[in-house]
C-alpha cells in the first residue's frame, strides 16, 4: 500500500479515510482546501475500499500512460510525488488533465462528435476533483492547448473543446464546496492567528474567490519545504530545458521561494493567486513546481538522463516529508480528525500538547524566592524588582531590552509552577519576540518559543486551538526542573523593548 | 553634395520639433498629474514627497519654456509617450495606496504587472480576439461574481430598497401616477417616480418580473445598470464616433471599470435612475453627433425610433437636463445642418412630444421651479425650512461659493477613485479622436467636470457633483481611442525591423497601461463582491427578521411604527418596500432617504405631552405594533410592560405590540366595511361625517362625500368626510393623472 511507505507519505489530512468532503489541510503549508466527493467516483472507491486520493493518483497515471510520451509523463508525475509528497490537492488538480488533453488533441485531428460528449463529462469530473481550484486546472488546460494549436482549424476546434469542458464545469458548479467557517475570533480586541505572521501588514484579500479572513498558509514553511525541489528542478532545467518558457517559470517560482513576503506581493504567482478564484487557498508555487516538473520531463528527449535523475529522486527519502505522524499528533492532543483538518493543524504541529489549556492564573510573588536578570541595557529601578512585579500596577515595569542573551532568572521556594505569565501591562508591544525557557542549573532547554506567536487559546464552538494576542506572554514550562529557571531571549529586536510588569503562575 | 546639408538640417529640424512636442506634452501631463493627484511620494507614501504643488508648477514651466525655446514658434503636436510615462509614474507613486483608489493597495501592483505581461503577449499574438475576450470578461466576470456573492439576498443598499419599492409601485400602478399611497405614514403623495428617474429603470424590470421573482428581477435590473449598460452604451458610442471595433471594445472595457465613483452611485447608493441616464449619455451624445454630421444616420424609421427611445430613457431622470447642455450647444453651433435634416427635426419633435407631458406634470406636482430656485440658504435657514417640512435638504441645502481650492479638492477626490487610464489618456485620446468629434468630446467632458466641481457648490441640493462621474464616464471613450493607438504602435514596433532593444522598450512602455486595462475586470469583480472599500449592503438577519414580523403582523392589525429616526438601520437599506412586500402599512420618520438631519417620528406637539401625547399619536395613526431601535425608545417601551408587550428582538430592534389594541381607521364618526388597497380607501359611512386616520392631501377625491382636511394637530391633517349618505359605499383616491396636470 503506497500510503504506508515513507516515500509516498501523505502530506495532508486526507489520510483520514472517509473525510474527503472535509477540508484538506496540508501539513507543511497549512493550506486548507475543501473538497466534495464525486458521486460517480464514490461508487467505485466505496466498492473497492480505496482512498479517493489514491484513486485520483491512478486516474492521473493511467491518463499519462495513454497520452503522449507516457514514460516521461509518468516519471514526471512520480518525481512530483517524490518531491512534494502524496498531496491530495495536487493530485486532484491534475488528475483529469491528461484525459482532457488527450480528448482535445483527438478532436483536433478527427472532429468526432462523441469526443465532445466525453469532454463535457470530463469537465464535470474536473469540477468534482479540483473543487475550488478548478479555475487553475482549466486555465492551465486552456493556455497549453491553445498555444499548442498551430493552425486556425486546430485553434477553433480547441476552442470548441474548451467550451464543452467549461460547460461541464458550469453544469457541476453547484457542487463546488463552500469555504468552511471556523469560529476563530477576529475582533479588534483579539485577532487569532495560527501561523507566524508573514510580515505583510494586515491580510491581503484576493480580488476574486473565497478566502479566509486570517492568514492560514505558513509562508515560511512553504519556502523551506519547496526550496529543495526548486534546486532539483534547476538541475533538471540545466540538463533538459530548451524552452525559454520553462526558464521563465523557474524564475517566477524562484521569486516566491527566495524573497520576503512584501516582495512576494508583487510576484507573478502571488498576483495570479489573487486573481484566479480559489487559488489563494493553496500555494500557487507548489502547483507551478508540479507543472514545471511535468513540463521538463514531457519536453525532454534525453530519456536516459531523465531516468537516471528520476531514479535518484525516487530513491531519495525526504526526511521533511516523513517527519510528521498525524495519528500521533491526534493522540497526544486528544483531538478528533475534524479538529486536525482545520487551520489549527499548524498549532498542533508547532506547539507541545502541554501548552494546550492554561487557566487559573494566580499571583505567584509569594512563592518566588529570588528574581534576577541580566541585560545589555541599564535597568529602571534596579533595587525594587520584586516591588515592581508585585505592585499590580500595569504602568511600572522592568525594562530588559530585546537583545539576544538577555535573561530573566526566577527561583521558587518549592515546586515550580506548571505555567508562567510574564505580564507586559500597558506596554503592549514590549513582549519577547523569541525566547527559550531553560533549567537554570543544567541550562537544558525546557521550551523554545522562536518566534513567540502568542498563548494557545481555544475556540468556543469547534474547540480549535489558535494563538492569542502576543502581548499575553503565557506559556507552559514543560518537563520537570529544579527550583530555578532562566527565560532567555534568542534574538535581537532593536525596535521593541521587553517589559515585565507582573508575574502570574498556574500551579497544578 | 549640396542636398546632404539640407537633409541634415531638415532632420535636425524634425528632431527639434519632435523633442519640443515631447517636452510640451511633458508639461501638459505634469500639470494634469499635479491637478488630479496632488502631492505624491514614492511607493507607499512613507517616503519623502516627490511631487508637490510647487514642483509641479516648476516642472510644468520648465518643460513648457524649453519646448517653446526649442520649437521657436513652430507648430506643436501632443505626443503620447509622456502620458504613458505618467501612467508608469502613477504606478510607482503612492496614489494607489490612497483609500479610494481604483487600483488599491501595494499588492495591486503585482496584478497590474502580471496582467500587463499576459496582456502584451496576447495583444501581440491576437489583438482583436484578446480584446473581444477581455471585453466579454469585463462584463461577465463582475456579473457572475456579484450573483455568486449576493446569492438569494435582496440588494437593499441605501436607495436600492427605495428603488425596489418604486418599481413595485410602478408595476402595480403605471400609468396612474402620481397617486395617493396608503402604505406609509398614513398616506402620502407617491410622485417621486419622476424625480428619481424610476421610470427609466422600470422598462427592464417590467420585462423581467413576469419571468422571475420580483427581488431577482430587481437584482438583474441593478446588474444591468451597474455592469452591462455602461459597457454596451460606450461600445456603441465609440463605434459611432470612431467606426473602429478595437477602440469600441477597449472603451467598453474601460466603461465597466471607470472607477469607484460609478459603483458608489450604482451599487452603494442605488441611484439607478441617475445611473441609467449617466450610462446612456455617451450613446445619446454620440448618436446626436452622428445625426448632425451624417444625415443618413436617421434615414430609417428604426433609427429614428431608437434615437427617440434612447433620448426619452435618458431624459426620464430629470437631472439629465444638466448633462445634455453641451450637446444642445453643439447642436446650436451646427443649426444649419440640423435645419437641413428633416428627419432630425422629426426625431426632436417626437422626443419633445413624448417627454413634455410628464415633464409638465412633474414640474407641477413636485414644484420643480421652487426647488431649483432655492438659493443662498444658510444652515439656520435650512433648519427652519426643515421644521416647516419645506425643502428638507439639511446640509445639502447650504449654498457655497465658487472656490478654486474647493473645486480642485473635489476634482482630486473624484479623480482619486477613478481609473487612472481614463484620466491620463483622456487628452491624447481627444487628440487621436476623429477631427469632427474632438471639440464635441473635449467640450462635453470639460463642461461636465466644471459643472461637477466649480458650479456644484452654488446649488448643492441639485447634486451637480454627479456630473463629474458623467464626465469621467464619457472620458472612457477618448481613453479607448488612445489605448487603440498605443496597441497599434506596439504592433508597428514588433512588425517592423526594429531592434530587440526598441521592441523591449516599446513593450515596457505599454506594460503598465495594458496591465491596468487587463486587471480592470478583476478589480470590478472585487468591487462587485464587496472586497473594495465601498461596502454595499444585502438583506441580512435584521431585514429578513423585520420583514417576517411585518408579514406575520398582516394588514388588518393597524399600522407598525418605527420609533425615533430611521435611516439605514435595516441592514443598510431604507424601510420603503416592507409594506409592499408584506402588506402591513407602516409609519416612520421617513421611509426614504429624504431627510438629512434627525427627525423624531412623534410630532413635537404630541411629544410635549409625553406619555399621553405618545398614546394619542399612536391612536390617531392607528398604530398597533412598534419597532424600537434607539436606546431611549427601547428603554421607554420596556419600562411600560402593561401598555407595550415585547414580542421579539431582532438585532438592535425590539418589536412591541400595544396591549389591548384594536385596529380602527375611523377617528370620529362611524363607518363599516372599511378596506384599504394601496391607492384606494373604500368604506361605508354610517354617520354623515367621518374623520379617517389617513392624511388629507388636496388632490384626493371622494365618490360620495365632500372631502376636506381636518387638522387634528399642528403637524397632522386627516381626511374629513362630510355630507355622506349613511349606508352608501364610497371610495377615496387621488384624482386622475390628467386631472392633476390640468388642475
Amino acid at each position: 500500500m503506497l500510503g504506508g511507505s515513507p516515500l509516498w507519505r501523505q502530506v495532508d489530512t486526507a489520510m483520514f479515510s472517509g473525510f474527503d468532503s472535509l477540508p484538506v489541510t496540508h501539513i507543511f503549508f497549512n493550506s486548507v482546501v475543501p473538497f466534495t466527493s464525486d458521486p460517480w467516483l464514490s461508487l467505485v472507491t466505496d466498492s473497492l475500499g480505496l482512498s479517493v486520493s489514491f484513486f485520483y493518483w491512478i486516474i492521473l497515471i493511467v491518463g499519462l500512460l495513454i497520452g503522449k510520451r507516457p514514460m516521461s509523463g509518468i516519471i514526471g508525475a512520480c518525481v512530483v510525488v517524490a518531491m512534494l509528497g502524496f498531496d491530495s490537492v495536487l493530485l486532484r488538480v491534475f488528475a483529469w488533465l491528461p484525459w482532457i488533453f488527450l480528448g482535445i488533441s483527438r478532436f483536433q485531428r478527427t472532429a468526432e462528435i462523441s469526443i465532445l460528449v466525453l469532454l463535457l463529462f470530463l469537465g464535470m469530473r474536473l469540477t468534482y476533483s479540483a473543487g475550488l481550484l478548478t479555475c487553475v486546472s482549466f486555465l492551465f488546460l486552456a493556455s497549453l492547448t491553445l498555444f499548442n494549436s498551430s493552425t486556425p482549424t486546430e485553434r477553433s476546434r480547441c476552442t470548441l473543446c474548451l467550451l464543452l469542458v467549461g460547460l461541464g464545469i458550469v453544469f457541476t458548479a453547484h457542487s463546488l464546496p463552500s469555504l468552511p467557517t471556523f469560529d476563530y475570533p477576529m475582533t479588534t480586541q483579539v485577532q487569532a492567528s495560527v501561523v507566524p505572521d508573514d510580515g505583510v501588514a494586515g491580510t491581503v484579500p484576493p480580488l476574486l474567490g473565497p478566502a479566509f479572513p486570517m492568514q492560514v498558509i505558513d509562508i515560511h514553511n512553504v519556502q523551506t519545504t519547496l526550496r529543495i525541489p526548486f534546486f532539483i528542478l534547476l538541475a533538471l532545467a540545466i540538463i533538459t530545458a530548451r524552452s525559454i518558457g520553462a526558464w521563465i517559470l523557474l524564475g517566477v517560482i524562484g521569486i516566491d521561494l527566495f524573497t520576503t513576503a512584501n516582495t512576494q506581493l508583487l510576484s507573478p504567482l502571488s498576483a495570479l493567486s489573487r486573481m484566479i478564484p480559489g487559488t489563494i487557498l493553496y500555494p500557487m508555487v507548489s502547483i507551478a513546481i508540479g507543472i514545471l516538473t511535468w513540463w521538463l520531463f514531457i519536453s525532454s528527449t534525453r530519456i536516459r538522463a531523465i531516468l537516471g535523475i528520476a531514479a535518484v529522486l525516487i530513491g531519495l527519502n525526504f526526511q521533511h516529508l516523513a517527519a510528521f505522524d498525524l495519528t500521533a499528533i491526534q493522540q497526544s492532543w486528544g483531538v478528533t480528525p475534524k479538529q486536525l483538518a482545520s487551520p489549527s493543524l499548524a498549532v498542533f504541529t508547532r506547539s507541545a500538547p502541554s501548552t494546550g489549556k492554561l487557566f487559573e492564573w494566580q499571583p505567584c510573588s509569594t512563592r518566588i524566592q529570588s528574581f534576577n536578570h541580566t541585560s545589555k541595557y541599564p535597568i529602571e529601578n534596579p533595587p525594587d524588582l520584586m516591588r515592581i512585579i508585585t505592585d499590580g500596577d500595569p504602568k511600572t515595569r522592568i525594562s530588559l531590552g530585546q537583545a539576544a542573551g538577555n535573561t530573566l532568572e526566577l527561583c521558587f521556594h518549592d515546586a515550580p509552577p506548571k505555567a508562567l505569565w510574564l505580564e507586559v501591562g500597558d506596554f503592549v508591544t514590549d513582549f519577547p519576540r523569541n525566547f527559550s525557557v531553560l533549567d537554570h542549573a543544567t541550562q537544558k532547554k525546557l521550551a523554545t518559543f522562536s518566534p513567540w506567536l502568542g498563548p494557545i487559546r481555544w475556540t468556543d464552538e469547534l474547540s480549535l486551538p489558535y494563538y492569542g494576542a502576543q502581548r499575553d506572554v503565557q506559556f507552559a514550562l514543560g518537563a520537570s526542573f529544579g527550583n530555578c529557571i532562566d527565560i532567555r531571549l534568542e534574538a535581537d529586536n532593536p525596535t521593541f523593548d521587553w517589559s515585565v510588569t507582573g508575574l502570574r503562575c498556574v500551579w497544578n | 553634395m549640396q542636398p546632404e546639408p539640407e537633409n541634415s538640417s531638415q532632420r535636425i529640424l524634425i528632431r527639434e520639433n519632435l523633442f519640443a512636442s515631447f517636452l510640451l506634452s511633458c508639461a501638459v501631463v505634469t500639470l494634469l498629474f499635479g491637478l488630479l493627484f496632488g502631492q505624491s511620494s514614492i511607493w507607499d507614501g512613507s517616503g519623502p514627497l516627490l511631487l508637490t504643488n510647487f514642483r509641479t508648477y516648476v516642472l510644468t514651466a520648465a518643460f513648457g519654456s524649453i519646448a517653446f525655446l526649442i520649437g521657436r514658434g513652430r507648430k506643436f503636436h501632443l505626443t503620447i509617450s509622456p502620458f504613458l510615462l505618467a501612467l508608469i509614474a502613477w504606478f510607482f507613486l503612492d496614489a494607489l495606496t490612497r483609500p479610494y483608489s481604483w487600483f488599491h493597495g501595494l499588492s495591486i501592483r503585482g496584478e497590474i504587472l502580471v496582467s500587463g505581461c499576459i496582456g502584451v503577449f496576447l495583444l501581440l499574438k491576437a489583438p482583436t480576439a484578446t480584446l473581444r475576450v477581455l471585453c466579454a470578461f469585463s462584463i461577465l466576470l463582475p456579473v457572475i461574481a456579484f450573483l455568486s456573492y449576493s446569492q438569494n439576498k435582496l440588494l437593499i443598499s441605501d436607495d436600492h430598497a427605495s428603488f425596489y419599492y418604486r418599481l413595485l409601485l410602478l408595476k402595480d400602478h403605471l400609468p396612474h401616477i402620481p397617486f395617493y399611497n396608503t402604505d406609509w405614514n398614513g398616506g402620502y403623495d407617491a410622485r417621486d417616480f419622476f424625480a428619481t428617474g424610476a421610470l427609466n429603470v422600470y422598462p427592464l424590470f417590467a420585462i423581467l418580473s413576469p419571468f422571475v421573482s420580483d427581488p431577482l428581477a430587481y437584482k438583474l435590473t441593478a446588474i444591468w445598470i451597474a455592469f452591462l449598460l455602461p459597457a454596451l452604451s460606450m461600445f456603441a458610442a465609440t463605434k459611432i464616433i470612431t467606426r473602429d471595433s478595437i477602440s469600441a471594445l477597449i472603451a467598453a472595457t474601460l466603461a465597466t471599470a471607470s472607477g469607484l465613483i460609478w459603483f458608489r452611485w450604482s451599487l452603494l447608493y442605488g441611484t439607478l435612475g441617475f445611473c441609467t441616464s449617466a450610462a446612456l449619455f455617451p450613446l445619446v451624445a454620440a448618436l446626436t453627433w452622428r445625426a448632425i454630421h451624417d444625415p443618413s444616420a436617421l434615414s430609417r424609421k428604426r433609427d429614428i425610433a431608437l434615437f427617440c427611445i434612447l433620448w426619452t430613457l435618458f431624459f426620464l431622470w430629470p437631472g439629465s437636463m444638466f448633462m445634455c447642455i453641451p450637446v444642445a450647444l453643439y447642436g446650436l453651433a451646427h443649426y444649419r445642418a440640423i435645419f437641413q435634416n428633416r428627419k432630425f427635426l422629426i426625431a426632436a419633435a417626437l422626443i419633445l412630444l413624448i417627454n413634455l407631458p410628464w415633464m409638465v406634470l412633474f414640474s407641477k406636482v413636485s414644484q420643480v421651479s421652487s426647488f431649483i430656485s432655492v438659493s443662498k440658504t444658510t444652515s439656520e435657514q435650512q433648519t427652519a425650512l426643515q421644521e416647516q417640512k419645506k425643502f428638507a435638504l439639511g446640509a445639502r441645502g447650504v449654498s457655497g461659493n465658487i472656490s478654486v481650492e474647493k473645486s480642485v479638492k473635489s476634482l482630486r477626490e473624484n479623480a482619486g477613485s477613478t481609473n487612472p487610464l481614463v484620466l491620463l489618456l483622456l487628452i491624447p485620446g481627444i487628440v487621436f479622436a476623429p477631427k469632427a468629434a474632438r471639440y464635441f468630446l473635449g467640450g462635453s467632458i470639460v463642461y461636465l467636470l466644471v459643472v461637477g466641481t466649480v458650479i456644484a457648490p452654488l446649488k448643492p441640493h441639485l447634486e451637480l457633483e454627479r456630473m463629474v462621474l458623467v464626465g469621467f464616464m464619457l472620458a472612457a471613450l477618448p481613453a479607448g481611442i488612445a489605448l487603440t493607438e498605443i496597441i497599434s504602435r506596439l504592433h508597428k514596433h514588433f512588425s517592423s525591423s526594429a531592434t530587440i532593444f526598441r521592441r523591449c522598450a516599446a513593450a515596457m512602455l505599454v506594460l503598465i497601461p495594458i496591465g491596468m486595462l487587463c486587471a480592470s475586470p478583476f478589480v470590478t469583480a472585487s468591487v462587485s463582491t464587496n472586497r473594495s472599500i465601498l461596502k454595499f449592503h444585502l438583506s441580512g438577519e435584521i431585514w429578513d427578521g423585520i420583514a417576517k414580523v411585518f408579514a406575520d403582523y398582516g394588514s388588518s392589525n393597524g399600522r407598525i411604527l418605527f420609533s425615533g429616526f430611521l435611516l439605514h438601520e435595516l441592514d443598510g437599506g431604507h424601510a420603503a418596500p416592507l409594506p409592499a412586500i408584506t402588506g402591513a402599512p407602516a409609519v416612520a420618520s421617513s421611509q426614504f432617504h429624504n431627510l438629512w438631519a434627525y427627525r423624531q417620528v412623534f410630532p413635537k406637539s404630541y411629544l410635549e405631552r409625553e406619555d399621553i401625547g405618545i398614546v394619542e399619536y399612536l391612536n390617531t395613526m392607528n398604530i398597533g405594533g412598534i419597532f424600537a431601535h434607539e436606546k431611549q425608545w427601547r428603554n421607554y417601551f420596556a419600562a411600560r410592560p402593561t401598555e407595550y408587550q415585547l414580542e421579539e428582538n431582532i438585532g438592535r430592534f425590539a418589536f412591541y405590540r400595544r396591549v389591548g389594541f384594536a385596529s380602527n381607521y375611523v377617528l370620529a364618526g362611524a363607518a363599516s366595511k372599511l378596506s384599504i388597497t394601496r391607492d384606494t380607501i373604500t368604506l361605508t359611512p354610517t354617520t354623515e361625517s367621518v374623520t379617517l386616520k389617513f392624511n388629507y392631501l388636496d388632490f384626493l377625491q371622494s365618490s360620495g362625500c365632500v372631502i376636506k382636511g381636518e387638522q387634528v394637530a399642528p403637524e397632522i391633517t386627516l381626511i374629513r368626510l362630510e355630507r355622506c349618505t349613511p349606508g352608501t359605499e364610497i371610495t377615496i383616491r387621488s384624482i386622475s393623472t390628467l386631472g392633476r396636470l390640468l388642475n
